[in-house]
């Protein structure tokens, strides 16, 4: 008995302290409660039903502005009627797997819900795999109110441009269907040249001729709205978390608001 | 704190310490090397402690027992670390204090020291590869370079045995990467997220 117990007490004190024994920089180990969290998040937001107005907050390039990051959610908790928030890429600084559970340590904090798309610095190292188990597939979507959103991969640079990245065909087969207008989120904007340039004409045409209300990115490190393709499609940029700001885009049946907040 | 700068003099550093253990090796030498003095002094067996799951290790301690340098190779398996890794590690340890004796072993309640690992693997990159603009991410992802405080407990045998003495050590190390996002986060970052725990056994022959 004195043994069993023993036993017990020994695998309890094991596991609390499993954090502090790290295999290597570059192991790949997470908990059951920080995998697959696009797909819990969207369980989560689609059980609230969706206002007329879809209020939903973009924030860009997490890297190492952990302290940032923990004031943006201090900060968006005390405001009420957001739908969920979106962090547009480089989760991460240099893939590894402490950075991202760090950055969801500050994120699972959020009272809405998150989810995460991939950038550049995600795909460092086993950075891939570790997004994969923690957030899910890297070409993501979601309805919400009537509104499509969706999540892809536009770091063309990372396998080299060898065409693989973004992948269009299923981003034009997401735009296919009903829906009232959508949101493509992506990490390196079209106009960047971590961008695959020869599809950036391919990329522009397929969100003009959809409905799609507005291509949103991150990566340049600093907030912008344009219209560069002058095509009606307009392309927001938002800031890192360093430069403590981020865009709240509010959208109904009428109209698309964007605003830059700072915090 | 600019980190390839940071990481270019402690690796300068490392370099020299590796170097002055060499040259007091070669000063005990006699002129008729033997065999036995360029095997490894000693062996260590670690687990955990960022260079693998289970490493293994063989090095030399300089002649005023200050110093030990090793060697190690790390392995993973991808049932501990979701991914297997194949690493290779140098590591240097300074043993500043003098051994007090306790209950018959000796303690060296205090050792502290620099390690370099390296990650095998295509994943990973030393400089930043050819299809990026130049030094595009400013730090290698095969190299992480560690600092690590610790002590050793030891247990002296009889000098004509082959076994001379066996050693208990547990070692507390931070990566460059964890050490620079705790000193930029101190409000959100704790010490023990950065402080990775490593124990072995180290034995002299």
């Amino acid at each position: 008995m004195t043994r069993f117990v023993l036993t017990i007490l020994l695998l309890i004190n094991i596991s609390s302290c499993k954090d502090l024994f790290q295999y290597s920089p570059n192991e790949v180990r997470l908990e059951e409660e920080e995998k697959n969290l696009n797909q819990k998040n969207i369980e989560r937001l689609q059980a609230v039903p969706a206002q007329e107005q879809v209020k939903f907050v973009v924030i860009g390039d997490s890297q190492r502005f952990y302290d940032d990051l923990d004031d943006f959610v201090t900060n968006i908790n005390l405001q009420t009627g957001i739908s969920f928030v979106l962090l547009n890429g480089d989760i991460s600084d240099f893939g590894l797997n402490k950075e991202f559970k760090w950055i969801n340590r500050i994120l699972k904090k959020l009272t809405a819900p998150y989810f995460a798309v991939i950038g550049n610095h995600d795909m460092l190292a086993n950075g891939r795999l570790i997004y994969h188990q923690m957030f899910g597939a890297e070409n993501f979507s979601f309805t919400y109110g009537g509104f499509k959103f969706i999540g892809l991969n536009t770091n063309s640079q990372e396998t080299g441009y060898d065409g693989s990245i973004p992948d269009l065909p299923w981003l034009q087969q997401e735009l296919l269907g009903n829906y009232k207008q959508a949101f493509v989120f992506s990490h390196v904007p079209p106009f960047s040249g971590q961008f695959d340039q020869r599809k950036i004409k391919d990329y522009s045409t397929l969100l003009q001729k959809n409905k799609v209300g507005m291509s949103i990115h991150g990566h340049q490190h600093d907030y912008s709205y344009s219209f560069p393709y002058a095509d009606g499609v307009p392309y927001l940029v938002v800031g890192s978390m360093n430069k403590r700001s981020y865009a709240i885009v509010s959208v109904n049946n009428e109209s698309t608001e964007v605003e830059e907040h700072h915090f | 704190m600019n980190l390839p700068k940071l990481k270019s003099i402690i690796f300068k550093l490392f370099l020299f310490l590796l170097c002055f253990i060499t040259q007091s090796l070669d000063a005990c030498a006699n002129d008729s090397v033997k065999r036995s003095n360029l095997l490894p002094d000693h062996v260590k067996l670690q687990f955990a402690g960022g260079i693998g799951f289970f490493s293994l290790g063989a090095g030399y301690s300089s002649v005023n027992e200050k110093f030990e340098g090793d060697l190690f190779y790390g392995y993973v398996p991808e049932s501990a670390g979701g991914v297997t890794i194949h690493a290779l590690s140098a590591k240097i340890t300074w043993l500043p204090v003098k051994t007090i004796p306790v209950k018959g072993l000796g303690l060296k309640p205090f050792t502290s020291g620099l390690i370099v690992n390296y990650t095998f693997g295509k994943q990973y990159f030393g400089f930043t590869p050819d299809n990026y603009p130049y030094d595009y991410y400013n730090h290698p992802t095969n190299l992480h370079l560690g600092l690590f405080i610790g002590g050793q407990l030891r247990n002296n045998f009889k000098p004509e045995k082959k076994i001379k003495q066996m050693a208990l050590y547990y070692e507390l190390i931070t990566f460059d990467t964890e050490l620079l996002s705790y000193v930029k986060n101190t409000k959100t970052i704790k010490i023990h997220d950065i402080l990775n725990l490593g124990i072995g056994i180290k034995t002299n022959f």
